[in-house]
């Protein structure tokens, strides 16, 4: 990263120095050394959609003319990579040579295995560990979005002091990393962070007998404090309601967790979730249901966030979008309806998965083709193989996870 | 009539205390923990009060796939995991409660708590967010309710000291150590000596102490 470029961004993103200070963006003349493990300011952005990823949307080609509705003109090939139009759509011209897909054969077909298995590495949470590993000096380095906690409910536990901060927000958010109108009767925030951590010294006793029933406060009185201790950002909640269309503070929609996801990558975090509900759809037998889900609810918001974000901030940042869910809808079969026990077709669970990566450090290439009964060759890495890819394209110093098992996958 | 109800009630006093002395007799095994540590001083297990005793408490509970859904469970000491983080409903009384009133952003700072779709249950938890708007909504609450004109002289550490006494007894519902006093003295006297505002610095202590584990968790 050179000292033009973070000219070049701070012009075109329209705010201050100061905005900068907080995060490796300032460079060492402001900051001293940044301790950064990954050579510029990364982030992983994951969209999860919370109860399966059909193929069409990771490699449609497999599918043409066979099953859930794809043809040759509801799908566009990036490269390699198929996806179906209602996703592409959601991508900006400039990104689309810059997007893959990858295979995770993780063998699960069970929601919640599936949503607590994605987001382990052996037993220690593979966000954390990635956000540990990417290093950097953001105050929040992973954040959930709009959520309390990952999929599956998980409150992982803190990978070297790194934790999972939720996000639900946006004004209670953004007065935190930029203070909130002063008056005689409104916290400063240098006044805060004095009173905070003081509130913490005098928890010590609590804390000490309740570690686990109070993890999350007492993670909370870090993070705050290093969040009030960093330098002021400006950001304001009008920007990010214009931008993404919202109505309130409150991070309660998609577009709002998008909106969300921007201000952490914007104020220096590693890793960040937005999950959207509602993906499980066993009678979506044409794909016509997800296809809807996808271009109403997760494309327009996408959209902006690839644009500002991945594609806006390309020179200076390096962030990548995974794409995925629980697992794959299975080719169409049937099953007992619920209550009339009629037999009814269903799009049921495909015990694989693959995610579409977006990013400059991604090319067109796939490793996430399924064959046309939605299977994959014998070999294709598992949930690990997704991790070290990630690290991999994060570009961390050392790859926490292994060796990537996905090469052709980098650009 | 009532002598046999005397009798009855004897005799079943009698068997719980039985029981009770079973439990804590029973030997050191897979299925009884004993409330001693291993190396007293004569030799033989010393008690250790922070620890319960416990015994065989049946059999295991195995649900349709064979697993016995309270393997899991590890026995803890006694009061200790006892307190949870109060959601957004029980901050809002307890402020009342506290200082009289309501924080007025009250209302307006719900989603910074979490968000709980309607009929849903979740966990209360805590993240750097809501302990911030905490910290604000509690500094706001107690400057709009520090209006005695006590406060308008800066504190010193003697005024300091009785008026976090105070507070700390008053918010916790219990009496604060003498450090957990001293951190509060620091804070007004010291961390804010240089705030101009006397008020400001008396709440800031104040909004410190709602803040801390002993208000936010019950």
């Amino acid at each position: 990263m050179n000292h033009l470029s973070r000219r070049g961004f701070i012009k075109t993103l329209g705010v201050s120095a100061g905005a900068l200070i907080g995060t490796r963006l300032g460079g060492q003349n402001l900051l001293g050394l940044a301790r950064a493990a990954a050579p510029e300011s990364t982030c992983l952005v994951v969209v999860y959609l919370n109860g399966g990823f059909n193929a069409i949307f990771s490699g449609a080609d497999a599918l043409t003319n066979t099953a859930y509705g794809v043809t040759a003109n509801n799908a566009t090939a990036l490269g390699g990579v198929v996806l179906d139009n209602t996703l592409v759509n959601a991508i900006p011209m400039s990104l689309r040579n810059r997007v893959a897909s990858v295979g995770i054969n993780h063998g699960i077909s069970g929601h919640e295995e599936a949503q607590s298995k994605l987001f382990m590495a052996d037993n220690v949470s593979g966000p954390l560990m990635l956000a540990n590993a990417i290093g950097g000096t953001g105050a929040i380095k992973a954040a959930v979005v709009g959520d309390q906690m990952l999929p599956n409910k998980q409150m992982p536990a803190p990978v070297n002091n790194v934790s999972l901060q939720p996000i639900t927000d946006m004004k209670a958010t953004i007065e935190a990393i930029a203070g909130a109108t002063p008056s005689p009767n409104t916290v400063d925030r240098d006044g805060a962070a004095k009173g905070l951590v003081r509130a913490q010294a005098m928890s010590k006793q609590t804390m000490a007998k309740n570690l686990r029933s109070l993890a999350t406060l007492d993670q909370g009185y870090a993070s705050a404090v290093a969040t009030l201790q960093k330098p002021v950002q400006p950001f304001s909640v009008a920007e990010f309601n214009a931008a993404y269309n919202l109505k309130g503070a409150a991070i309660d929609n998609f577009p709002a967790k998008l909106a969300a996801a921007e201000l952490m990558v914007r104020s220096g975090a590693n890793f960040v979730i937005a999950q959207d509900e509602g993906w499980d759809q066993h009678d979506d037998i044409t794909g016509t249901t997800v296809r809807n889900m996808m271009s109403s609810r997760i494309a327009p918001s996408l959209n902006t966030f690839l644009s500002r974000v991945v594609e806006g901030g390309s020179a200076d940042r390096n962030v990548i979008v995974a794409v995925f869910g629980d697992f794959h809808r299975s080719i169409v079969g049937t099953r007992k309806q619920d209550g009339t026990g009629t037999i009814v077709p269903d799009a049921g669970h495909q015990a694989n998965l693959a995610a579409v990566v977006i990013g400059k450090t991604l090319k067109n290439a796939t490793t996430g083709k399924t064959d046309a009964k939605i299977g994959f060759p014998a070999g294709t890495p598992g949930i690990a193989g997704f991790w070290q890819l990630l690290a991999a394209a994060a570009r961390v110093d050392t790859n926490p996870f292994g060796p990537n098992p996905h090469p052709t996958l980098l650009a | 009539m009532k002598h046999p109800t005397v009798l009855r009630t004897l005799a079943t006093s009698a068997c719980v205390a039985l029981l009770v002395v079973a439990c804590d007799g029973l030997d050191d095994s897979a299925e009884a923990r004993r409330n001693a540590a291993p190396d007293g001083a004569d030799g033989g297990p010393s008690v250790d009060p922070t620890q319960p005793g416990s015994c065989k408490v049946g059999t295991a509970h195995l649900g349709f796939g064979g697993t016995d859904f309270v393997g899991k469970r590890q026995p803890g000491a006694l009061g200790e995991e006892r307190r949870r983080v109060k959601p957004y409903s029980a901050l809002t009384t307890e402020f009342q409660r506290a200082l009289g009133q309501v924080p007025a952003g009250m209302a307006g700072s719900v989603a910074a708590f979490g968000i709980v779709p309607a009929r849903w249950y979740a966990e209360p938890g805590a993240g750097a967010v809501s302990v911030y708007t905490t910290y604000g909504l509690a500094f706001s609450g107690c400057y709009d309710t520090m209006t005695d004109a006590s406060y308008a002289q800066a504190p010193t550490a003697a005024t300091a000291a009785a008026e976090c006494a105070r507070m700390q007894r008053k918010f916790w519902q219990r009496t604060p150590t003498p450090d957990e006093t001293t951190e509060c003295v620091d804070l007004a006297v010291t961390d804010f000596g240089a705030e101009p505002v006397a008020r400001r610095r008396w709440a800031h202590a104040c909004a410190s102490l709602l803040t801390a584990a002993r208000f936010t968790s019950y």
